[in-house]
């Protein structure tokens, strides 16, 4: 699904339109349903090539590299982080310079957070490409933004290090191979007329971390999630906004699923097997009901979920932690832990968009 | 007939007192929210201003080669919250230079910061990352013609937009825009960080960071000059407040009986009482309104002097002056609701006023004392400048309470020891008007207290900071060479420029003093265009002492670590270690931090951060062509001169306006106070015309009694503006030496201007005059119709 898509799209939109309250969402669906001319679109029978894909694509739109993890200390405090790096092209690449410059064709984002139940930690940046201050290089793999930075030290090992005003990490990271190509072999479709992006993901195994927030630090291992998607083509005028969920349960399995929310609401899903195989799961083969609502900062979410996913043996309900886990900022969206409970446990991360005042 | 029939029959009855009231409330509401105005947006103003001055740090490379795209990267991945700005010039001299700046990195600048927070969408950052995908030059028109008539090759491309708030001579583009000009003309990039940033991590090896713009900072004298025109706006109100008791007490018994008739007729107390809660609100209502449109009316008439003043200590082109919310003016007529509320509480509450007359005196007599003791010792112990304003008020109101009855004793006494019958009889009239005009005339004691206070304030503050400009501003031209430079080497160049008699180097850096981190200010004592500099206190012989061993300090930092004259100190400047002793202390107003002067000898080498820039002596200004040097010497196409006399003069002219303002301010308090005080006296002499007309019948000449009238009056206003005087002097001490030093760690010193007391006390004798005049002759025959 293209969640990061609709965060980044709302976030240029309100950027692009002077970062004003008065950016409403039609102005933004707006925005989304007419692609600029130039770029490319990504389209079912386009493949995923690694490792060349874990590079930037500036002949497409938009795209992004986003990490979510479930941690746990020692004494079994829980933590959950976020981290993300955008990029949107103003104008389409190829760039040809080689040489850094000021330039006005792409603009870089990235946004971090840190929870812990009830607590939530937020921190942004934000950079123009062509100097070199934020990018991304796919052999050996580098994302960066300012001192963010995503790198491999190994060819199994990553390390990301963010440092927010009231929080920091770093976390060494093992992506679990083969990466997981999410929908048609890597075209993951967002609507039932068609349109989407290239979207693959590795589930991930946290091996060895240290975060610090409210003045303590802690030794922090656990699991997460890692999704790649690239794409120019955008949602549809109807759409207002999804719900996504990356789970771990506790018997190896993991779970993707979306739904975009629109006058017709279109689910997509993947769950991948202990061994790593996956499998796509269309809108039949899983159903995804809100239980429970919460009222929160900006009105009311659903952070109770019922999951059935019957040919995997999956019944489960995906509880959201106490608290609240809005990201600020001009159009705000809802990034948070789960735990998973019923036929399987487990935890993830849910984001939502769309909701609220 | 209906109840509002009844209640609007006591004002057509009495037409002068609902003119009265609403005239008091409608001045009171003009002052405050004219003054809150005016404060408000200067406020902003200077906040905004304070941000464009905070300290920058300008980054440059150790090996002297110029920064460039890589130096910024490389400072943004080491973490630091760097941002950088090309500016780019271009040879014809009319030409506006291009500031290019990166949007996305602005926010480290708290200039571009406060700009995004205040949420405006004309915000300049955010208008830069609106148009991102096009090239838009942002700039006043006048400049933004001047830019389109040179039709410069690159330009074919760019929009243009007008904008209010850059600075004259500067157009604003993000920084692709300007490396895309820069073809055109003379570019240069800079990088800049906050100074704070430097306390969090260091800077990459291979570069160092000097200070941009060390700027003069008068941010905390504006503070305090706005802190003390709110406490004027807050008295104004005080004083409404007691008027308008006074108005609603004076008709409580003409009030009473309509009401109790109401009453024995059955209409329910509680309709009563929603009765004249609506007619209080109905009042504060059409006094707050008016009053709020006046007061925004009053503050554009003042608004030009007040942004003068701005304009001339920091740059700020225009003070916006919103017009009045909603929600200022729900407060204002809140504010007045609650002061006509208090002032007829007695009716609210239907209360009959019981025989206690005399116990109410005694606990008046009692209780105030306690009250200025208790908030008088608050005052001086404590270092909280809210209760430092609170106990200020817990001292005007016991004060306010204390004199009318002091009068009263005063009077008394004297009526005790005369012989004279008529005289007596005189005395005892002034102490009945004592008593029936107790509250206006605490009104007016506390508008001379508050127009001597401020004025003591405003006066010292004037002659203070004319102090303070002399020593800041001395010389005739000041230089800043724009890059750091050797000071001593520069110091030759500029000798041997054509008609400079004496040039001052002046270098800045840090350093530590008692191992706390200060500024260090080094100079060369030997310079002619010190020796006048005024010091709060020093040794005799100073500047020689500081070359032996001494050092200056600024009065925040004598303040903040106790320190006095020939106090030791270990002063640390680099690597060096000293140890030095005060001989003296000198007045710098201009910035809150602590600060200590050196000789330039003992800091040459060794001062981190160091930035020299020069005052230049000249023969004469306008032979020495000063203003070509920039294009005449290569060397100093880079700095920037400035003529001193005038920067001297257009701030004092600024502050001239302003001050100006404040004593418009405090003549419309005084005039408020005195028209009610004639008001009320007007109706209570028509009251005690009985007396006087029994006294011409018993054989007094009606010339005499009327001569006494005006002699009664003008006593009564007369003595109360002489026991105000101490009051008045007292307010200046708490403006002056307790908030002052409490808000901003400086104190301005309290002078006593006599003269202004004088002027103060004939205006109460006028108004006591005025009052006696109005009533004109007090003998009326009709008044003994009910003897």
């Amino acid at each position: 699904m293209s969640r990061a898509g609709w965060i980044l799209l709302a976030l240029l939109v309100a950027m692009l339109a002077g970062c004003t309250e008065e950016v409403g969402r039609d102005s933004s669906v707006g925005a989304l349903t007419d692609p600029p001319a130039g770029f490319r679109q990504a389209a079912p029978g386009m493949r995923v090539n690694l490792p060349e894909d874990m590079g930037a694509h500036p002949e497409y739109r938009l795209e992004w590299w986003y990490l979510t993890a479930n941690l746990k200390s020692a004494d079994g405090k829980r933590f959950g982080v976020q981290w993300t790096l955008f990029r949107n092209g103003v104008r389409p690449g190829p760039f040809t310079s080689v040489e850094p410059g000021w330039q006005r064709d792409e603009i870089w984002l990235a946004h971090a957070a840190l929870s812990r139940p009830d607590e939530h930690h937020f921190a942004d940046r934000a950079a123009r490409g062509g100097t070199g201050q934020a990018g991304v290089m796919e052999q050996p793999f580098k994302a960066w933004i300012d001192h963010w930075e995503l790198r491999s030290l190994d060819a199994s090992t990553w390390e990301i290090s963010v440092e927010g005003e009231d929080f920091r990490y770093r976390l060494k990271i093992q992506p679990q191979q083969p990466a997981v190509l999410n929908g048609d072999r890597g075209f993951s479709a967002k609507s039932a007329a068609g349109g989407g992006s290239m979207y693959f993901s590795y589930p991930l195994r946290i091996i060895d971390g240290e975060l610090e927030v409210g003045g303590e630090k802690f030794a922090v291992s656990g699991q997460g999630w890692f999704d790649r998607e690239w794409s120019s083509q955008y949602l549809k005028s109807d759409q207002v906004g999804w719900d996504w969920m990356a789970l771990h349960l506790d018997d190896g399995r993991h779970l993707m699923l979306f739904r975009v929310r629109g006058a017709d609401d279109f689910y997509s899903a993947t769950v991948v097997g202990k061994s790593g195989k996956a499998r796509t799961l269309t809108d039949r083969e899983f159903t995804l009901t809100p239980l429970e609502f919460r009222n929160s900062r900006f009105g009311s979410v659903p952070t109770t979920w019922q999951l059935s996913v019957p040919l995997a043996d999956i019944n489960v309900q995906v509880r959201s932690w106490p608290g609240d886990y809005w990201n600020p900022g001009a159009l705000r969206y809802w990034e948070g832990p789960v735990e998973v409970s019923g036929s399987h446990t487990g935890e993830g991360y849910l984001e939502m968009t769309g909701y609220g005042d | 007939m209906g109840l509002g029939h009844v209640f609007l029959s006591h004002y057509q009855r009495h037409p002068g007192q609902l003119a009265g009231l609403v005239l008091i409330l409608l001045c009171a509401a003009m002052l405050w929210s004219g003054v809150r105005s005016l404060t408000g947006s200067a406020e902003n103003a200077v906040a905004r201003s304070q941000a464009a001055l905070e300290p920058l740090l300008s980054i440059v490379r150790e090996d002297g080669a110029a920064l460039d795209i890589q130096d910024f990267v490389r400072l943004r991945r080491a973490g630091l919250c760097a941002s950088p700005r090309m500016t780019v010039t271009f040879s014809q001299s009319a030409a506006p230079a291009i500031i290019g700046i990166d949007p996305f990195s602005a926010g480290c600048l708290r200039q571009y910061r406060e700009q995004q927070q205040e949420g405006e969408s004309a915000a300049l950052v955010g208008k830069l990352v609106t148009q991102f995908d096009r090239p838009l030059l942002m700039g006043s028109a006048k400049d933004l013609l001047r830019w389109k008539q040179l039709s410069l090759p690159h330009s074919a491309s760019i929009q243009w937009e007008a904008v209010e708030g850059l600075s004259s001579g500067e157009l604003l583009a993000d920084i692709s825009v300007a490396a895309e000009l820069s073809a055109d003309g003379r570019s240069r990039l800079q990088i800049f960080l906050p100074a704070t940033e430097l306390d969090r991590l260091p800077l990459p090896v291979g570069y160092r960071s000097q200070i941009q713009d060390y700027g003069v900072e008068p941010d905390p004298l504006v503070n305090a000059f706005l802190l003390s025109l709110d406490a004027l706006g807050a008295l104004a109100l005080l004083v409404a407040a007691l008027l308008v008791r006074s108005v609603y007490r004076f008709a409580l018994e003409q009030r009473r009986r309509s009401l109790e008739i109401l009453l024995r007729l059955g209409v329910p107390n509680t309709h009563l009482r929603l009765a004249l809660i609506a007619e209080v609100v109905l009042v504060a209502l059409v006094g707050g309104t008016l009053g709020m449109w006046l007061g925004g009316q009053l503050a554009s008439a003042m608004a030009e002097g007040f942004e003068g003043t701005l304009r001339g200590m920091f740059n700020v082109d225009s003070l916006t002056m919103a017009g009045p919310t909603l929600e200022t003016w729900l407060g204002m007529v809140l504010i007045l609701a609650v002061v006509v509320a208090w002032a007829c509480a007695d009716l609210l509450l239907l209360r009959v006023e019981k025989q206690g007359r005399a116990e109410v005196k005694t606990w008046r007599w009692l209780a105030a004392p306690v009250l200025v003791a208790v908030s008088l010792a608050v005052l001086l112990i404590t270092d909280k400048l809210w209760l430092v304003f609170l106990s200020a008020l817990g001292c005007l109101i016991g004060a306010g309470l204390l004199l009318p009855e002091l009068l009263n004793r005063l009077f008394a006494l004297a009526e005790r020891y005369c012989r004279q019958p008529l005289l007596e009889w005189s005395f005892s009239e002034m102490r009945v008007l004592c008593s029936l005009l107790q509250l206006p005339l605490t009104a007016l004691a506390f508008a001379i207290a508050t127009a001597i206070g401020v004025h003591a304030m405003v006066t010292g503050f004037e002659t203070t900071f004319g102090r303070w400009l002399d020593q800041r501003l001395q010389g005739d031209l000041y230089l800043d060479p724009g890059r750091q430079v050797d000071a001593v080497e520069w110091e030759k160049r500029l000798q041997r420029l054509p008609g400079v008699t004496s040039v001052l180097p002046m270098v800045r850096g840090r350093g530590l003093l008692d191992g706390v981190p200060v500024d260090v200010f080094a100079v060369d004592p030997a310079s002619p265009l010190l020796q006048e500099w005024p010091f709060l206190v020093a040794v005799p012989d100073h500047w020689s002492a500081l070359v032996t061993g001494g050092v200056l300090i600024n009065e925040q930092l004598a303040r903040r670590r106790s320190l006095d004259v020939s106090d030791a100190v270990k002063v640390q400047v680099g690597g060096q270690v000293q140890s030095r002793s005060v001989v003296g202390i000198y007045a710098d107003y201009g910035r809150p931090d602590g600060e200590m002067m050196l000789p330039i000898s003992a800091v040459t080498d060794a001062l981190p951060g160091s930035y020299a820039a020069f005052v230049l002596g000249v023969t004469s200004l306008g032979e020495s062509g000063w203003r070509e040097w920039p294009e005449q010497f290569h060397w100093l196409a880079e700095s920037r001169l400035r003529d001193q006399a005038g920067l001297k003069q257009a701030a004092n002219a600024a502050f001239d306006r302003t001050f100006q303002m404040t004593r418009r301010l405090n003549t419309l308090t005084l005039v408020l106070a005195g028209t009610a005080l004639a008001l009320m006296g007007l109706v209570i002499f028509r009251m005690r015309q009985g007396s006087y007309t029994l006294l011409h019948v018993y054989g007094v000449q009606r010339r005499n009694l009327r001569r006494r009238l005006i002699a009664h009056s003008m006593l009564v206003t007369g003595l109360l503006g002489l026991l105000a005087i101490p009051l008045g002097v007292f307010l200046g001490w708490v403006l002056v030496a307790r908030v002052n030093p409490v808000a901003f760690g400086w104190a301005l010193p309290l002078h006593l201007y006599p003269g202004f007391w004088l002027l103060v006390w004939a205006a109460c004798l006028l108004i006591g005059a005025l009052v006696a005049l109005l009533v004109g002759n007090p003998v009326r025959l009709g008044t003994l119709k009910n003897e």
